[in-house]
């Protein structure tokens, strides 16, 4: 399956169905993630129902130190 | 002083405290527990899988009001998709707009800050726009929607003080919103000076974080914030032009 990462095209060894999936193969935690499916802001509800396909955009955000 | 509320929540500290820079994770969690704030700031960033930010881990969500910055936005645009992305990420709908396309000084875009503003607004965040010390822009992003505006003392990060003094007296003498003296402050006693001005608090960053003790240095912050306010309930007193004598004036022997 290839996904489009963080601006990274990347080929997963395994399929993944949904956005969930998709933090949980890079090992981010759901809690205080954002993520942008296709350019569109993803529910953080929704993160384990939200299908993924084949050639997705895919953003994954969190925070780090700012003023 | 009257009680700072902005947007319906009352803040106990007029100090906010900005979370970029810190030496380490342990050091920023007791540095904001030292200067006693309660308003913190974030930076959203693109997660880096193989070196996650550590910062996230130091900061408790439940003690602070965490309000994510729009920082590396250059336009209106990008600053609406940072903020969409923050309230997904937060939960919360407070965003700290910046829009900043100059990178050498990073100061604000007040054309896409205004158009960001509106934005915003119409989709229900609580937006706090960092602005130059522009009274005009300040009532235009107040009559906008804005919860709050935060004009710079001088550029972010410079530890220059207050270089925009006479334009912060007129936002704050104008402004039906709080004002927050966000940037440049360098020193304790420039974030006093804004508060004895009357500005509603102050946000710093860098002149904790890169401080060689940052701890000590959120304390002498809090301490200046507390200090200054304490001086506007006691009530100062006018200006002279000439000297008026603190003792008797008769010459010591009459």
């Amino acid at each position: 399956m290839k996904l489009r990462v963080n601006g990274e095209d990347r080929i997963l060894d395994k399929p993944l169905n949904n956005v969930g999936q998709v933090l949980d193969y890079f090992g981010v935690p759901w809690v205080r993630a954002a993520v942008e499916l296709n350019e569109e802001v993803v529910d953080p509800g929704l993160f384990d129902t939200t299908p993924v396909r084949d050639g997705d955009k895919i953003e994954i955000v969190s925070f780090v130190g700012g003023g | 002083m009257k009680p700072l509320i902005i947007a319906g929540r009352q803040l106990k500290s007029r100090l906010f405290v900005g979370t970029g820079k810190y030496p380490s994770p342990g050091v920023l969690s007791a540095s904001l527990e030292a200067s006693g704030c309660e308003f913190v700031t974030v930076a959203l960033r693109r997660v880096n899988f193989s070196e996650p930010d550590p910062t996230l881990a130091a900061i408790d969500f439940n003690k602070y009001l965490v309000v994510p910055n729009t920082s590396g936005a250059k336009n209106a645009e990008e600053a609406v998709r940072l903020a969409r992305l923050s309230r997904a990420a937060s939960g919360l709908s407070w965003v700290k707009l910046e829009v900043t396309p100059d990178p050498v000084y990073l100061l604000p875009d007040p054309y896409e800050t205004l158009i960001a503003v509106e934005m915003l607004v119409k989709d229900g965040f609580t937006v706090l726009p960092y602005i130059h010390a522009d009274p005009t822009l300040a009532k235009r992003l107040e009559d906008a929607g804005c919860a709050a505006v935060m004009p710079l003392g001088s550029p972010i990060g410079s530890a220059r003080g207050i270089k925009t003094e006479d334009f912060l007296r007129i936002i704050i003498e104008q402004a039906h919103v709080p004002v927050v003296v966000d940037a440049g402050l360098g020193l304790p006693s420039h974030a006093a000076q804004a508060i004895e001005m009357g500005a509603d608090a102050v946000l710093v960053n860098t002149a904790i974080a890169v401080a060689q003790d940052p701890v000590r240095m959120a304390r002498a912050f809090k301490l200046a914030v507390e200090s200054a306010e304490a001086a506007l309930d006691a009530g100062p007193i006018e200006q002279q032009d000439r000297a008026a004598a603190s003792g008797p004036l008769t010459g010591f022997l009459e």
